[in-house]
């Protein structure tokens, strides 16, 4: 137990901020119909690594934390630009092309580097299990910063996330705020993917938002029930994958998989109201 | 009293379970089995070893378990391959073990690549064009058994040096396992000795060593980089190259996807030969010494039905 302690701890206590900051995108995500964006995301992220890796120098962190964030800044542009199509074409095919093209330019980039796919790999085999303290700090902060804008602006963000599938008016107004969030997500995803990995945090993304909404209309109950699953569901699942030494992030994974048909046996298939 | 039963059966049990089994002297975690197994040689009943990677797995890329973090912090000594075939891996596990005593610098971090003569160094300044570059040679260098001579000795200063008392005991293993060792190697020397000069190709840089001790010559790899599909222009040019010379192997490590080679086999009627490259890779390579005669066996069949 104390060998647990000694080597989960930051991990869980990443888990949880985790759990909180992602529920709530997640929402927000699910309401927009716009699932795999942090997939997307992710990709122009670990395509800006790359990028950084091959036309840099030796480069400090820093150099590759602003290369990933330029590429997630030209990811959100073109979102919030790309909306205005989105009553001909679902935003979803969007995403996936910018998905698949980012995905290649990436190995066509990695082609020419000198570590060849190492960084690709290690986007999707980051571990959980690698989260120390300092790296839980830099989190902290970098939730901090994304929540005061949210927090501030929440009913702007709600109102448009629900009233995404109808509006076309007011275009300057929303391409404003859908850059906004965008570029909010986008920050989260590039601190946190490289290090949980990219299955992990869809799952933390969508699994505790789907278990929200299964159970309320209301967002900051689906945001609390959603929440509280996921921090206990990623709890349970670092403890079994300490007792069976398996691999930490899918452990989690099939833990939130576990969850969601749970979460369906048991809701009704309508809610009142 | 039946309390009193039951409470001191926990007892036991708890004690059972909370400590470990300290017999052995020094505990010794290696990332590659063959070091792990070179170790055994050496340490005999004073020292518990383990092995990170297992020797069917690619040791450039590892699944984090939680296991590794308990292993690494409770080692008394850390031996890795070196020469940066861990380093995706081995410095955030490092750091995550919290374990001092195997920190680099200390007495209980030893890097097995010190005296090795490393092949490939890239000569001049490395420019970031040429491909995967390892800096410091490549790292497979564990194939060539008479760098087991340079493993084993190192391997046993680093143990006296940590445990003097046994020091005497390591040295009568040492020199055993180096008899053993010298046989087995002209053994295998004779084995490879009608297929001098013979060309083959392989998949990845890992029988540069292998081929230079027994005299074979690696015309050119499948891959160009670790991780991405060798080019069209490439396995058409390789093809062609291998009919020309007549060159009927292909050498592979047994994890790799033999995709690849398959095709290139295909239009070539060479043989691809997927082989173990550490200890354990497949169940006949037990030990570093079977390791070799596996490997050695299966070359020379192949070699010897081509010619």
């Amino acid at each position: 137990m104390s060998d647990f302690i000694t080597f989960m701890a930051a991990p869980a206590v990443a888990c949880l901020i985790f759990s909180g900051v992602f529920t709530y995108f997640g929402c927000h995500v699910l309401k927009r119909e716009i699932i795999f964006v942090d997939i997307a995301l992710a990709q122009l992220a670990a395509l800006g690594v790359t990028l950084a890796e091959t036309i840099g120098h030796p480069h400090g962190d820093a150099e590759t934390w602003i290369f990933s964030l330029l590429a997630v800044l030209a990811g959100s542009v073109f979102f919030s630009y790309t909306r205005r199509w989105t009553h001909r074409i679902p935003q979803e095919a969007i995403i996936g092309i910018v998905y698949v093209v980012g995905a290649s330019v990436a190995l066509l980039v990695a082609s020419q580097s000198a570590h060849g796919a190492e960084h690709l790999r290690s986007i999707m085999n980051g571990s959980i299990l690698w989260v120390t303290w300092p790296w839980v700090g830099t989190l902290v902060l970098v939730v901090m910063g994304v929540a005061i804008p949210h927090w501030i602006y929440r009913k702007q963000f709600w109102k448009l996330s629900n009233q995404y599938r109808k509006s076309d008016k007011e275009q300057t107004v929303n391409f404003l705020w859908d850059f906004l969030f965008y570029l909010t997500l986008g920050i989260i995803i590039v601190n946190s993917i490289e290090t949980a990995g990219i299955f992990l945090i869809f799952a933390f993304l969508i699994v505790p938002a789907v278990v929200g909404t299964l159970f309320s209309n209301q967002l900051l109950l689906q945001w609390m029930i959603g929440g509280s699953v996921s921090a206990m569901i990623s709890l349970l699942g670092l403890v079994l994958s300490f007792k069976l030494d398996l691999p930490t992030g899918a452990t989690l994974v099939c833990c939130f998989g576990v969850v969601f048909v749970l979460a369906l046996l048991f809701s009704k298939k309508q809610l009142p109201g | 009293m039946k309390k009193n039963v039951f409470v001191s059966i926990l007892s036991v049990w708890i004690f059972l379970f909370t400590t470990v089994p300290s017999w052995a002297t020094l505990n010794v975690v290696t990332t590659t089995p063959d070091l792990a197994s070179i170790a055994k040689e050496i340490g005999g009943t004073f020292i518990q070893t383990d092995s990170l990677v297992k020797g069917y797995q690619d040791a450039h890329f590892m699944q984090p378990k939680p296991s590794y973090l308990v292993k690494m912090n409770r080692a008394d000594l850390l031996i890795y391959q070196g020469l940066e075939l861990e380093i995706g891996w081995l410095p955030v596990l490092l750091n995550g073990a919290r374990n001092p005593d195997i920190r680099p610098g200390q007495p209980g971090h030893l890097n097995a690549s010190d005296r090795i003569a490393a092949l490939e160094i890239p000569k001049g300044e490395v420019d970031r064009s040429m491909g995967d570059v390892h800096p410091y040679g490549n790292p497979h260098y564990n194939l060539d058994p008479e760098n087991g001579f340079i493993l084993a000795r190192v391997i046993g200063d680093k143990l006296s040096e940590l445990d003097p008392e046994n020091a005497s005991q390591y040295k009568l293993n040492l020199d055993s396992f180096n008899k053993k060792l010298q046989e087995k190697l002209a053994q295998w020397k004779n084995q490879m000795s009608p297929f001098q000069g013979k060309e083959i190709v392989t998949y990845h840089k890992h029988w540069s060593y292998f081929s230079k001790r027994f005299g074979l010559s690696v015309i050119d790899t499948i891959e160009l980089k670790p991780g991405v599909s060798p080019s069209v222009k490439h396995l058409s040019a390789l093809t062609e190259t291998m009919i020309r010379q007549k060159i009927k192997l292909i050498l592979q490590a047994n994890y790799i996807d033999s995709k690849f080679s398959n095709i290139v086999a295909e239009k070539t009627g060479a043989t691809v030969l997927p082989l173990p490259v550490f200890v354990g890779g497949t169940p006949d390579a037990k030990d570093y010494f079977s390791l070799f005669d596996t490997i050695i066996e299966k070359i020379s069949h192949v070699l010897q039905s081509n010619s």
